[in-house]
C-alpha cells in the first residue's frame, strides 16, 4: 500500500515526468535540462519500484556524483517508502565501488579494511616514497618524477594498468620513467593497504572484467540501475558501468543533460551520451520544461546554448514554466574599471538589495581567485560570507581525537593514528602519553596499540573525567567495536570537558574547542547520513572509509552570502545569483580560448555559463570589468550570445 | 542451498576433521567415535533462533586430553560449515539477492558458497570465553564490510533450518502441542472466524448434553459452587464443569494420532504402540512438516537439514531397510548416524563417512571422489584445467588443483612440464598422481554397492578383510580358520570373494579409503596374475604387494594346490562316492591334474564335500596347509592391531 507521501508526489509529476518515473525494465535516457525536476523523477521511480516489490529481496542501485545529492534523494525515498531503505544503495560511484571492493576485493589482493587516501598530501607522500624506492633500482628516475601525481591520476582515470602505461606517451623517455614510477606508486599504496579515489573505480572495474561472475552477482542483486548526472561520467566510470551490466543486462535508467557537462577536464565527454545510445539503444524521454528559472533566464539559456554544436541532435530548447518576473530579473551591472572595483560593486549591490536575506544569495565565479576578491569586498561591507569548498579532515581537537581513535580502533597497529590520538588527547586532558611507550609495550605482546594506550593512560591519571573516558573507550572500542555508542558518549564527554573548563574559570573558547560547535553538527550529520546510506549494521571499517569520501565542510551559516565556483554549484539552486568575471580569459577561460573558438573546451566554457545562470530561482546579476590583474580584457563573448550586449 | 563440507576442531573427540557432505550422508562407526558429536556440532552452529543466544557449549565440549586441561587452555572450538553450489547459478535468485553480503564466489569456477564459522575460545585479554558466529571468505578470513554485520546470521538462518531428531524419539514429546513439528502444525491451522464460532456453539451444546446425561454431575457442580460463595468472588459466575475443551484451539491441542493395531478393529493412540512405530511416526511427521509448513513459515527458498540419530532404533531389519529407502523421499538434506548394517546396506558407499577412534581423537574415512594438491597458479595450469574440465579443476582462492579421476601418465607428464625445475611442485604432483590411483570409478562403485546390498553393510564394521577369488575359496578359508581355532567372524575378519562381486582393484580401493587392513590370496594362473596387476594399478607399492598379495605357487590354482597339498585322498573318496570315473590311476603322471580338473567343474560343490569329509573325520589344525595358515594368522594379527 503506497504512502500518501508517495501518492501526492506522484500526482505532482507532469504527464511526461510520470511516463519516465513509471518506466519499468529496458534502457531509458531521460534528457532533462536544468530545473526539469529530474531528482523528483528519479526518486519517484526508485520509490515506485520499491513500493511495488515489498516482498522481494532485490535491491535498487542509484549512482550520483555527490554525497549530498545521494543523501537528499535517499531521505526523499525513505519518506516515500519507509522501511524499504535496506533494499536501496544510493551513493556516489566511489561509495559503490568501495562497497564492491569491501565485499570482493580480496580476489585482487585488496584487504577489505583498506584506507582511502583523499588528500593530495597523502598521495604525494606515497609518490615520494615510491620515487625514492624506484631511484634505488633505476638510474633514470630522479626527484623530478615526484611531480607526476597528476599523470598517474590521469592514467588511472583512463584505466591504464601500470604494466601497460609505457605505450601511452609520445615522449618515449618519459614513458620509460612512468613505466617504473607508476608501478612503484601502486606498490607503495598497496603496501599501505590504501586506495586513492581513482583506484576505487579502477579496481572495481578490474574485478568485474577479470572475474565476470562478480558483475553477474551485482546484476542479480541490483536488477535496476539508475544514474544521475550521467553526462559527467568519465571514461573509467562509464567502463565500470559497462563491465557491471555486461552485454545482456541493459536495464539502465539514465538522467543526463549534455548541456551541463562541466567535467570534461576530468574525462567527461559529450560523446558519452552518444556512446550510451550506441551501446544500450535506449528509449529517450525529454524533459525540456524548466520549473526553476523565470522566463527571462530560460530565454538567456536557450540563446546561449544554441551556439554549441557538440550536443544531442533533436534536443528540445528549454521551456519556461514560470512567467516573466519583470525587468529586474536579469541585470548586467555597468562595466567596472577593474576587478577590485567589480568586487566592491557587487558587494555593495548585495548589501543594497539583499541585506535582509543574505542566505539566499550566491556569488558564482569561474575560478576561486575571483571569489576570494569578492570575499574580501563583502567583508569590507561588513557582510557575513562563506566560501564553499570541500574539507577533507576535521580541524578541531575534539573531533580530530574522535576520528583518530576510531581509526586506531579499526587499525590497531597504525603508528600515525596512535600519534594523533596521543597528541590530541594531551591537548584535551593534559595527559601526555608517548606513542613510543605504547608501541614498545604493545610489541611485547599482542601489538594492539589501542589496548596499551588505554592501559598507559589509566596508569597515568586519577582525574575522574579522564578515567571515565578511558573506561568507555575500553568498553566500546577496546573490547567491543560499537562506534555508534562510543561516538554518542564522546559528544557527551566533550560537553563535560567544556563545562569543567568553565568552572575552572578558564576560557571555554580556548584553541582546543575552536570550531567545536560547527564540527559537532558536521559529525552528527555525517554519522546520520552514512548510517542511513549503508544501514544500521554498518561496520567501523566501512564507516571510516565512507567518512573519508565525505566532505567535512559545515553547512553554511543561515545568513551568510555563499561564494561558490560554478562546479561547486552543480545541481543546486539559489534565489539570487551573482555571476562575476564575465570577460574573455575568465569565462571563457584563457585555456579554452587558446584551443580555439569552436573547440570542445570553448563549448565546455559555454556550458559553465549555462549551468551558472540556470541556478537562478528569482534574480540573476552579471558583472564584468575592463581590467583583471592589470590586464585589459574584452567582455565575455557569452554576454553577446545571451544578447545582453550587442555589437 | 546444500551443506557440502563440515570442518571441526577441538570439539569433544573431534580434534581436526574435514567431512564432505552429500545430499544424504550416513555416519558409521563404533560407539564414542564422534558421530553424535558431529551432529551436535551442526546443531550448535545452526541455532534455532538468534535471540538471546548464549554459548551452545559446556566445558566438556572443549577437547581435553590431560587432567590439567580446561576450556581455558583449549585451542578453542571451531565449527565451520560450507554451503556450496554444485553448479553455476544453482541457487535461486531471491536467495542470492537476500544473502548477497555473505555469499562468496569462486571467481573461476563461478560457484557460490557461504562459509559460516562458529568459534569458541578463551580470550586472555577479556578473561572470558568468547563465542561467536561469523561468515568467512574462501580463504577462511572473516568477512569485512556488510559481510561482518551481526544481522547476517538471522537472515541466513531463515534460509537454512536444521532439525535434530535424537535417538530417543518418543511420540509423547514429539506429538505434544509444544513440539517442533506437531505443535507448529497445530498452531498454524487456519479456522475461519465463522467456523470457529459454529464449533464453539456446538461444543457448548455437547458439553451441556454430557453434563445432563448423569444427574450426579450436577450435584458435584452445585457443591463446588459453594466454594465460590465462601471466597466471595461473587462475580455472578457459576462454577461449571467442562467435559470438553470449549475452544477449538484447546480441542486441537488435544488431538493425537491414532493407528489401528494389526488384527484389531480399534484405534490406539500412537503412544500405546511400540517404540518402533513411534519412532517411525516421528520421522514421517517431519516429512509432513516439510511438506506443509517449512516454506510458508520461512522463505520460499528455505531448505531443511535433518540431523537424525540412529533411525533404525527399535526397528526390525525389514523395517530398517524400508526406512532407508523411504528416507530418500524426504525433501531435505539428511545427515544420519547409524549402527545398523541393515540400514547401511541400502546406502551407497559414496554417502558413507566412517568414524574411527584414533587415540584421544577421531578420524573420519570416506571414499574420495576427488584428490587435491597445492600448486601455484599459472595461466598454463588454468588453461590445462579448462581443457580437462570437469576432471581437473583449479581453485584460485586456496591454490588447490583437484582431480576427480585417476590421473593418467600423460596428464601427469603434462603437469610436470608446466612446473619444470620446481622440485617441490613435482613432489606434490607425484603425490597427487599416486593418491588419485585410488579413485573408484562409477562402475567400481556400482559393483561394490550391489555387493554390499547382498551381503549387508557389515563389511564396513570388519576390522580386516581377507580377499579371495571365489565361493569355494571362501568356504575353505572359513573352515581352515575354524580348524586353527580362530573363527574369522570372532576375530573381526570378513572374507570377501571378489570375483563375483566386483574386482580386486575396487575392493582394494575401498579398503584403502576406509583404511581397512587386507590380505588377498589368489591363484597363480593367468587369471590370478591379472588380479595382481589390477591391484598394482591402484597405486599399491611393490613392497605392499609383496606383503599383502599372496598368490599360490607359480602355475597353481586353488584346486591343484589342494590336491597337491594333502587332500588327494579325500578327493579320490569323494569322486568315487559320486561315481565319477577317472581315466588315470593313482601314481600315473598327470593323475593329480585330472582330479583337479574334475573338481574345477563344480568348485563349490566339491569344497562343501571336502569340508564335510574332513569334519566327519575329525580333522585338526595339522591338516591346514602352511600357506593358508600363514595368511589366516597374518590377517588376524592385522585385525587385532586395528
Amino acid at each position: 500500500m503506497s504512502t500518501k507521501e508517495l501518492i501526492s508526489a506522484w500526482e505532482e509529476l507532469s504527464p511526461v515526468q510520470q511516463e519516465a518515473a513509471k518506466w519499468d525494465k529496458s534502457p531509458l535516457l531521460v534528457l532533462a535540462g536544468p530545473g526539469a525536476g529530474k531528482t523528483r523523477v528519479l526518486t519517484c521511480r526508485i520509490a515506485h519500484i520499491l513500493d511495488s516489490s515489498c516482498d522481494k529481496n532485490f535491491r535498487v542501485l542509484g549512482l550520483t556524483f555527490t554525497n549530498k545529492a545521494a543523501d537528499e534523494m535517499r531521505s526523499r525515498v525513505v519518506n516515500f517508502v519507509p522501511g524499504q531503505e535496506g533494499r536501496l544503495f544510493l551513493g556516489t560511484f566511489h561509495s559503490f565501488c568501495a562497497d564492491v571492493l569491501r565485499q570482493h576485493g580480496t580476489h585482487l589482493n585488496i584487504n577489505p579494511n583498506f584506507h582511502i587516501y583523499s588528500q593530495n598530501v597523502d598521495l604525494q607522500a606515497v609518490l615520494n616514497k615510491a620515487v625514492k624506492e624506484a631511484r634505488k633500482r633505476s638510474d633514470v628516475i630522479s626527484d623530478l618524477d615526484k611531480k607526476t601525481l597528476l599523470v598517474i591520476q590521469r592514467l588511472k582515470s583512463r584505466l591504464v594498468l601500470p604494466e601497460n602505461c609505457r605505450e601511452e606517451f609520445i615522449d618515449k623517455e618519459f614513458g620509460e620513467r612512468m613505466a617504473i614510477v607508476y608501478p612503484a606508486y601502486e606498490a607503495e599504496l598497496s603496501k599501505r593497504n590504501a586506495l586513492d579515489f581513482n583506484s576505487l573505480i579502477f579496481k572495481a572495474y578490474q574485478l568485474f572484467t577479470k572475474f565476470p561472475t562478480f558483475a553477474k552477482r551485482y546484476r542479480t542483486v541490483y536488477p535496476y540501475i539508475c544514474i544521475d548526472e550521467f553526462q559527467d561520467t568519465n571514461h573509467a566510470q562509464y567502463n565500470f558501468i559497462r563491465a557491471l551490466t555486461g552485454d545482456q543486462h541493459k536495464n539502465l535508467f539514465i538522467v543526463a543533460d549534455d548541456d551541463q557537462i562541466i567535467y570534461q577536464w576530468n574525462g567527461a565527454s559529450h560523446k558519452r551520451i552518444e556512446e550510451f545510445v550506441k551501446n544500450y539503444s535506449p528509449s529517450v524521454i525529454q524533459l525540456p520544461m524548466n520549473y526553476r528559472c523565470p522566463h527571462e533566464i530560460v530565454k538567456l539559456a536557450n540563446d546561449l546554448i544554441c551556439h554549441n554544436f557538440l550536443r544531442t541532435a533533436d534536443k528540445k530548447p528549454l521551456e519556461a514554466f514560470h512567467p516573466s518576473l519583470g525587468k529586474d530579473t536579469v541585470r548586467l551591472l555597468h562595466v567596472f574599471s577593474e576587478f577590485d572595483a567589480e568586487a566592491v560593486g557587487v558587494a555593495k549591490d548585495i548589501k543594497n538589495l539583499h541585506s535582509n536575506h543574505l542566505g539566499s544569495v550566491v556569488v558564482l565565479g569561474r575560478s576561486r581567485k575571483l571569489l576570494e576578491g569578492v570575499e574580501l569586498a563583502l567583508r569590507g561591507e561588513g557582510l557575513p560570507v562563506v566560501i564553499s569548498q570541500r574539507k577533507d579532515e576535521f580541524e578541531s581537537t575534539p573531533f580530530m581525537w574522535l576520528h583518530s581513535i576510531l581509526r586506531l580502533a579499526n587499525d590497531r597497529q597504525d603508528r600515525t593514528y596512535l600519534e594523533a590520538v596521543c597528541g590530541t588527547f594531551a591537548q584535551l586532558t593534559e595527559v601526555e602519553v608517548d606513542p613510543d611507550d605504547v608501541i614498545t609495550q604493545a610489541r611485547a605482546s599482542n601489538r594492539d596499540y589501542l589496548q596499551y594506550w588505554i592501559k598507559i593512560v589509566r596508569q597515568k591519571t586519577s582525574g575522574t573525567l579522564v578515567k571515565e573516558v578511558i573506561d568507555q573507550t575500553s568498553r566500546f572500542l577496546g573490547e567491543g567495536r560499537d562506534f555508534h555508542m562510543f561516538s554518542k558518549y564522546a559528544l557527551e564527554w566533550f560537553n563535560k570537558l567544556i563545562q569543567a573548563q568553565q568552572q575552572a574559570d578558564s576560557d571555554p573558547t580556548t584553541e582546543v574547542f575552536t570550531r567545536y560547535e560547527e564540527e559537532r553538527s558536521v559529525w552528527e550529520e555525517l554519522m546520520r547520513e552514512i548510517t542511513k546510506s549503508l544501514g544500521d549494521e554498518i561496520t567501523l571499517e566501512a564507516f571510516l572509509q565512507e567518512l573519508q569520501m565525505h566532505s567535512k565542510e559545515p553547512s553554511p551559516m543561515p545568513n551568510a552570502v555563499i561564494l561558490m565556483t560554478i562546479h561547486g554549484a552543480k545541481g543546486k539552486e539559489f534565489d539570487h545569483v551573482y555571476l562575476i568575471g564575465l570577460v574573455d580569459d575568465e569565462l571563457p577561460s584563457f585555456q579554452s580560448k587558446q584551443k580555439g573558438d569552436n573547440s570542445p573546451e570553448m563549448e565546455e566554457e559555454r556550458r559553465n555559463c549555462f549551468v551558472a545562470i540556470t541556478r537562478t530561482i528569482k534574480t540573476l546579476t552579471l558583472s564584468y570589468a575592463e581590467k583583471y590583474r592589470g590586464w585589459p580584457k574584452k567582455p565575455s563573448r557569452f554576454l553577446f550570445e545571451m544578447k545582453l550586449l550587442s555589437g | 542451498m546444500k551443506l557440502r563440507e563440515v570442518v571441526i576442531k577441538n570439539f569433544r573427540c573431534l580434534v581436526d576433521l574435514v567431512v564432505p557432505i552429500t545430499d544424504t550422508t550416513v555416519l558409521v562407526g563404533e560407539n564414542n567415535s564422534g558421530k553424535t558429536a558431529l551432529l551436535e556440532a551442526l546443531k550448535a552452529a545452526l541455532p534455532r533462533g538468534t535471540a538471546g543466544r548464549g554459548t551452545p557449549f559446556d566445558e566438556y565440549d572443549y577437547h581435553m586430553v590431560k587432567t590439567s586441561d580446561s576450556p581455558q587452555t583449549s585451542e578453542g572450538i571451531v565449527i565451520e560449515l560450507w554451503f556450496r553450489e554444485d553448479k553455476s547459478d544453482e541457487w535461486p535468485v531471491p536467495l542470492v539477492q537476500a544473502l548477497d553480503p555473505i555469499i562468496q564466489t569462486d571467481p573461476v569456477m563461478d560457484l557460490d558458497s557461504i562459509g559460516l564459522r562458529l568459534s569458541s575460545k578463551y580470550d586472555g585479554t577479556a578473561k572470558e570465553i568468547v563465542t561467536k558466529w561469523e561468515f568467512i571468505a574462501l580463504d577462511g578470513q572473516p568477512l569485512g564490510g556488510k559481510g561482518a554485520s551481526p544481522y547476517n546470521l538471522g537472515r541466513f538462518l531463515s534460509y537454512i533450518r536444521l532439525f535434530y531428531l535424537s535417538a530417543l524419539r518418543s511420540s509423547d514429546v514429539e506429538f505434544s502441542p509444544r513440539s517442533q513439528f506437531w505443535g507448529r502444525i497445530l498452531n498454524n491451522l487456519e479456522i475461519s472466524e465463522e467456523q470457529r464460532k459454529t464449533l464453539s456453539e456446538e461444543l457448548t451444546k455437547l458439553n451441556n448434553t454430557l453434563l445432563t446425561a448423569d444427574p450426579r454431575l450436577e450435584q458435584v457442580r452445585v457443591s463446588l459452587d459453594k466454594v465460590q460463595r465462601i471466597m466471595a468472588m461473587g462475580t455472578g459466575q457459576n462454577t461449571s464443569i467442562q467435559a470438553l475443551p470449549l475452544k477449538p484451539w484447546d480441542l486441537m491441542s488435544k488431538s493425537e494420532v491414532v493407528i489401528k493395531a494389526r488384527g484389531t478393529e480399534s484405534y490406539f493412540p500412537l503412544s500405546r504402540h511400540g517404540q518402533g512405530m513411534q519412532s517411525l511416526a516421528v520421522l514421517f511427521l517431519f516429512q509432513a512438516y516439510l511438506d506443509v509448513l517449512l516454506k510458508p513459515t520461512f522463505q520460499p527458498e528455505t531448505e531443511a537439514i535433518l540431523a537424525l540419530e540412529e533411525p533404525e532404533a527399535h526397528l526390525h531389519p525389514q523395517a530398517t531397510r524400508a526406512l532407508a529407502v523411504n528416507l530418500g523421499e524426504v525433501k531435505s538434506q539428511k545427515i544420519i548416524s547409524s549402527h545398523s548394517p541393515y540400514f547401511i546396506q541400502e546406502i551407497p558407499f559414496t554417502q558413507i563417512r566412517l568414524f574411527r577412534r584414533d587415540g584421544p581423537s577421531s578420524k573420519v574415512l570416506y571414499v574420495k571422489r576427488s584428490f587435491t594438491a597445492n600448486v601455484p597458479e599459472t595461466k598454463e595450469l588454468i588453461e590445462f584445467c579448462r581443457n580437462k574440465t570437469p576432471k581437473f579443476s583449479y581453485h584460485i582462492s586456496d591454490s588447490t588443483l583437484s582431480v576427480s579421476g585417476r590421473m593418467e601418465e600423460q596428464e601427469y607428464r603434462d603437469l610436470l612440464r608446466l612446473y619444470s625445475g620446481q622440485n617441490g611442485v613435482h613432489a606434490e604432483l607425484k603425490r597427487l598422481k599416486n593418491e588419485s590411483q585410488l579413485y573408484l570409478s562409477d562402475n567400481d562403485l556400482r559393483d561394490l554397492d550391489t555387493y554390499a546390498k547382498r551381503i549387508r553393510g557389515d563389511v564396513l564394521f570388519a576390522r580386516a578383510w581377507l580377499l579371495c577369488e571365489g565361493q569355494s575359496d571362501y568356504l575353505l578359508l572359513r573352515y581352515f580358520a575354524e580348524l586353527l581355532e580362530k573363527p574369522l567372524d570372532q576375530e573381526g575378519v570378513t572374507i570377501i570373494d571378489f570375483q563375483n562381486n566386483g574386482s580386486p582393484g575396487a575392493f582394494v580401493g575401498l579398503a584403502r579409503a576406509f583404511e581397512i587392513p587386507w590380505i588377498m590370496v589368489c591363484d597363480n594362473d593367468d587369471a590370478g596374475k591379472g588380479f595382481v596387476n589390477q591391484v598394482k594399478d591402484r597405486g599399491v607399492t611393490d613392497d605392499e604387494i609383496k606383503e599383502l598379495v599372496r598368490p599360490l605357487e607359480d602355475g597353481f590354482d586353488f584346486e591343484l594346490f589342494l590336491v597337491k597339498n594333502g587332500f588327494i585322498q579325500e578327493y579320490i573318496q569323494i569322486l568315487t562316492e559320486q561315481r565319477v570315473s577317472l581315466i588315470k590311476k593313482e601314481g600315473d603322471a598327470g593323475f593329480e591334474d585330472e582330479i583337479a580338473s574334475m573338481i574345477r567343474k563344480d568348485k563349490t560343490g566339491y569344497a562343501n564335500a571336502l569340508i564335510e569329509k574332513l569334519r566327519t573325520a575329525g580333522a585338526d589344525k595339522s591338516r591346514v596347509p602352511h600357506f593358508f595358515e600363514v595368511a589366516i594368522k597374518d590377517i588376524i594379527k592385522k585385525a587385532s592391531t586395528t
